[in-house]
């Protein structure tokens, strides 16, 4: 029988980050996909990043991660969203060929892990432990952990109009025998929708309709291993839906499964359907949307803002009432997919289900959405698969260090009940968490953890040098008596205008760095203080007789499970699932008081 | 989690009724153990009413009659736990076994505040009527009691929570913009939130003042007794107390030190203060510290009694006195009518003015009266007023935060910055009243706005 330390089903963005990474600690690891083509698979938008998303990317990366690589190498289009405000809130996002990167991920995946093309059916449990699991053949492998990535195949239902069939993805196979699995684990198991609009195809588009976007130029890499971005860049358009849409929409409104009751799933707020989009927000009078090329060379273009589930008819009828979609040919329609997920509040710090050993979920099954949040995710679970094995302390990131902490924070403590989207108003350190200092704030903790290489982390400490040489200057060089950063204190004022006085050999993200720093000076002393507070805190000893009864503001809930675990430390307090940051206020204030005041 | 707790929650001493409160699981089981209900039909007790009967000592194997019961289960209760409340005769030592018969039974003595302070932890109270019902127990005043009272209804908590949803709102704007401003198209209408947030500022502004206007409503009027030396200053000050607390003597400069006595005159509450009289040309020694305690005194009341002699003619000390009090709520008297009328001692027709003599009694009838006009605080503008100094900290807080992000916004700073600013102003109001999370502007922006991927 064969076997491996870490086993990955599923070989999207999660299952490739997760196998990487239990790699990157030195461990075997195998990656089970029901087909190595589809690895690295864009089955909805061909982009990655954006608002809170490229963030995500960037600590990925920073932690090692695929991801950044990987659209470097084949992005078509880059642009950084929010240039027109804060560096903490701009957005690093690229359009990806969709082909390129599942071939760059399959080939990076393979030179780096091991994948087995196969199905997976159950789980091997034994004790309480997972120890591998069955291949629909009755096959079995064997390993010390098992992270499960299977997006949105677990009991997989596509809807196309009122008719819907079994699928994980447009003509791919559900999980059903894994939904079983998992459910006989006892784990809590919810229902969710998510979506995507229909492909059409290139040549039946009119452009002279739409509005040309461009990308930035030069354009800026995700990866702090990417020097520059070698190929040359495409354009998308920008479109909008006219009041003839609403009304096809409105007058077919029957004939969709959502707004029949067909579908049962919750779906993502963020990204409606259009049909949501036009019930909801009547005074609308148009909606945009973006033409995007799924690669180069490929015919098919996605249309980003038409996510719908309504028949292909009533599809065709919508792309006639948009200007210069009237004669589009549909390559695939769009449609709606229902599956299972896991209550992530089943789920510990490390993404390791409570009840059962062994065993680590990440990406859609966890009931978030997006390539980056899985990816995130994907990341964290193999490490900590990984680490678990090697009796080594867990990875955790805190609120305070990472997007990926808030939100692996926000899915074990708070759980979902709609597709969760990562967005930076959901930081409370937002000016502290941003796309240019990723690196300082993961390099290191990467590195400790075994994740990233010396090298990488020899080169972050050279980028902090020359960052903070480039504020050191700031502060000196004068242009018309003021210096550089009193002048960058200056609304609307970038640090990009004066590389040249700041001094040579600084990066873009070297200078949106130093303008942050200074801009946000303040601010940041301030988040800092607190996240030093924060940090202080977390080697606080809890007595082990300590009455949790007695915390004033504690749940119930909270109270039985800190009770039952006993942690050591306030540290050690914050990683018990459940654990809210007001309710680790209250205990850090009950021991502050000494015996919580009156 | 809770324990159950109990409290005597009269003032323990002999009286006619004392009551015993006791709050927590099981604390119904506790009253069927130890209360004998005169009608067979209960227990279960009734929801609220008082029950007629007996309590039994369970250690002495005695009864006493003459008690009253009344339960409320939980949560519709006060603490929102289960509570009973035993009315029994109000003799101290009786408490005391009611008490130990609790406890015995699995009741711990409450510590102080505790049964409001599960009433707030339980949802059944917010942090600022807490504070309120503090204020009407230990109210000194009483307008102030009255004031407590009226701001128990939970007006400042909604009059926070709406201008917390204002705040809410806009930085649900600023949110929506800043996830989706580019590929949705959300614009900012930096005039309108300037305008909001502007109004917004201002209001928290006009809510915190209020606290200095309610101060003297809760603490009483600070009046300072002040004028010239040998005027008649004690004499009055001993007849507005109503005791002979001041010396009196004809030799000027007799009053060194401030004297205070708390006075309640035609329904107002006020700290008189009775000070040494000015003398021209006094600077030094013990009179010179006495003239420069009384300035301090004049310099920090809510108002002044100016007295003036009325048979001799207004001199310098007398017209500095009067320019002084012109600048707060004040009143002149004129005393030693007694000894005839001066023709050159005329006093400022804008300041209330009665002639008087506090020696022979002419005319004292009418200081009250006058006091009670003059000193009578505005009464409480109808709405939510700032009551402790907790509350007005934390609304000075959220008021400079918003003034910051208002400063903001007109000098084009970037949205998260000016985020940042709202979202501190919110946690000020949140310490008054409770939390913003993130999770709850990520809802309101998708149920106020129009996005997608």
């Amino acid at each position: 029988m064969p076997e491996a330390d870490v086993l990955v089903v599923g070989g999207g963005h999660a299952g490739i980050e997760a196998v990487l990474a239990a790699r990157r600690l030195g461990l075997s690891a195998v990656l089970l996909t029901t087909n190595r083509e589809n690895i690295g698979e864009m089955p909805c938008n061909p982009s990655i990043g954006g608002i809170a998303k490229g963030h995500l990317v960037r600590e990925i990366d920073a932690l090692g991660g695929a991801m950044a690589l990987a659209i470097d190498a084949t992005g078509i289009q880059f642009k950084v969203l929010n240039r027109s405000r804060g560096p903490a809130v701009h957005g690093p996002r690229a359009q990806a060929d969709k082909s390129d990167y599942r071939r760059f991920m399959a080939r990076y995946v393979v030179e780096h892990a091991e994948v087995i093309e196969a199905e997976v059916a159950d789980l091997l449990v034994d004790a309480g432990r997972v120890r591998g699991v069955r291949l629909a053949d009755g096959s079995t492998i064997r390993g010390g952990a098992t992270v499960l990535a299977t997006g949105t195949f677990l009991n997989g239902l596509i809807h196309v109009g009122l008719r819907s069939e079994p699928a994980g993805r447009a003509g791919e196979r559900p999980s059903l025998a894994l939904a079983t699995a998992l459910q006989s684990l006892g784990l809590p198991l919810g229902r969710l929708k998510t979506g995507t609009p229909p492909r059409i195809r290139r040549q039946t588009i009119d452009y002279s309709k739409f509005t040309v976007q461009l990308g930035d130029d030069p354009p800026q890499p995700f990866s702090y291993r990417t020097d520059r971005i070698r190929q040359s860049q495409v354009a998308c358009h920008l479109g909008y839906t006219t009041p003839g849409v609403a009304q096809v929409i409105r007058e077919n409104l029957d004939k969709s499964p959502l707004y029949s009751g067909k579908i049962r799933g919750t779906g993502p707020r963020y990204c409606p359907s259009v049909e949501d989009k036009v019930v909801k927000f009547p005074h609308r009078v148009r909606h945009q949307l973006f033409v995007e090329p799924e690669g180069r060379e490929t015919d098919w273009m996605y249309i980003n803002g038409l996510s719908t589930s309504l028949p292909e008819d009533v599809q065709r009828k919508i792309l006639q009432a948009i200007p210069g979609l009237e004669e589009a040919e549909i390559l695939r329609p769009g449609y709606a997919v229902e599956y299972d997920f896991v209550q992530p509040t089943a789920l510990e710090g490390t993404l390791k289900v409570r009840e059962c050993q062994g065993l680590y979920l990440a990406g859609q099954i966890n009931g978030t959405s997006g390539y980056e949040e899985a990816g995130a995710q994907g990341l964290l679970a193999g490490a900590n698969a990984a680490l678990e094995l090697l009796g080594r302390p867990p990875l955790i990131l805190a609120r305070h260090d990472a997007y990926i902490g808030v939100l692996i924070d926000d899915l074990t403590t708070l759980g979902t009940n709609e597709p969760y989207r990562l967005m930076t108003s959901r930081a409370e350190y937002r000016l502290h968490l941003r796309a240019d200092n990723a690196d300082d704030r993961l390099t290191e903790i990467g590195s400790r953890a075994g994740l990233v290489s010396g090298e990488v982390a020899e080169a972050h400490r050279e980028r902090r040098r020359r960052r903070q040489a480039g504020l050191e200057e700031s502060r000196k060089v004068r242009i018309g008596g003021a210096t550089i950063e009193e002048l960058l204190r200056r609304p609307g004022s970038e640090a990009g205008a004066f590389e040249a006085q700041i001094g040579g050999g600084l990066e873009r993200n070297d200078l949106a760095w130093i303008e942050a720093e200074i801009k946000y000076a303040g601010y940041l002393r301030r988040e800092r203080a607190e996240i030093e507070r924060l940090r202080a805190a977390g080697g606080c000893r809890i007595p082990v007789e300590l009455d949790y009864g007695a915390v004033r503001g504690l749940s119930r809930e909270v109270v039985e499970k800190l009770t039952s675990l006993r942690p050591a430390t306030i540290g050690d307090a914050r990683l018990v699932p459940g654990v809210t940051a007001a309710a680790l206020e209250c205990l850090m204030y009950y021991l502050r008081a000494g015996r919580g005041g009156a | 989690m809770a324990d159950s707790i109990c409290a005597i929650s009269t003032y323990p001493q002999n009286a006619a009724i004392g009551i015993v409160r006791a709050s927590g699981p099981g604390v119904l089981e506790m009253a069927g153990q130890l209360f004998v209900s005169r009608d067979p039909s209960y227990p279960p007790f009734p929801r609220g009413r008082l029950v007629v009967g007996s309590i039994t000592l369970l250690t002495r194997g005695r009864q006493i009659p003459e008690c009253l019961l009344a339960c409320f289960p939980g949560p519709r209760s006060y603490t929102g736990e289960d509570v009973c409340e035993f009315q029994v005769p109000g003799n101290v030592l009786l408490l005391g076994e009611i008490m130990e018969e609790l406890v015995r039974l699995g009741c711990r003595p409450a510590e102080k505040g505790e049964f409001t302070r599960r009433a707030w932890e339980n949802g059944r109270m917010d942090l600022p009527a807490a504070e309120m019902l503090n204020e009407l127990i230990r109210a000194r005043t009483r307008e102030g009691m009255l004031l407590a009272a009226s701001q128990m209804d939970g007006a400042l908590s909604r009059r926070i929570a709406a201008m917390r949803q204002e705040l809410v709102d806009l930085i649900t704007c600023l949110e929506a913009v800043i996830e989706f401003g580019e590929t949705e198209g959300v614009a900012l209408d930096r005039a309108a939130m300037i305008e909001r947030s502007g109004r917004l500022a201002a209001e928290l502004n006009e809510l915190a003042r209020s606290f200095s206007a309610v101060r003297s409503l809760r603490e009483g009027c600070r009046v300072v007794i002040a004028g010239k030396a040998n005027v008649g200053k004690s004499s009055l000050f001993n007849y507005l107390a109503g005791t002979p607390r001041a010396i009196v003597h004809d030799v000027p400069g007799t009053t060194r030190d401030v004297l205070r006595e708390t006075v309640e005159i035609g329904g107002v509450t006020m700290t008189l203060h009775d000070t040494a009289g000015f003398r021209a040309g006094v600077v030094d020694g013990v009179e010179g510290e006495g003239q420069r305690r009384s300035q301090t005194a004049m310099a920090g009341c809510d108002g002044m009694i100016v007295v003036v002699d009325g048979s001799a003619p207004l001199e310098e000390p007398d017209r500095s006195v009067v320019a002084a009090a012109r600048a707060k709520r004040s009143m002149v008297i004129v005393n030693k009518i007694d000894l005839g009328r001066h023709p050159e001692c005329r006093v400022d027709t804008l300041v209330p003015t009665i002639e008087v003599s506090a020696l022979v009694g002419t005319n004292c009838e009418g200081i009250g009266p006058l006091i009670e006009r003059v000193f009578r605080g505005e009464s409480p503008a109808e709405g939510p007023m700032v009551m402790t100094l907790r509350q007005k900290r934390c609304l000075g807080r959220a008021g400079e935060a918003a003034r910051r992000a208002v400063a903001g916004l007109e000098a084009g700073q970037a949205e998260e910055i000016v985020a940042e600013e709202l979202r501190a102003s919110a946690v000020g109001m949140s310490e008054l009243i409770g939390e913003v999370s993130p999770q709850e502007v990520v809802d309101r922006i998708f149920a106020g706005f129009c996005v997608g991927k």
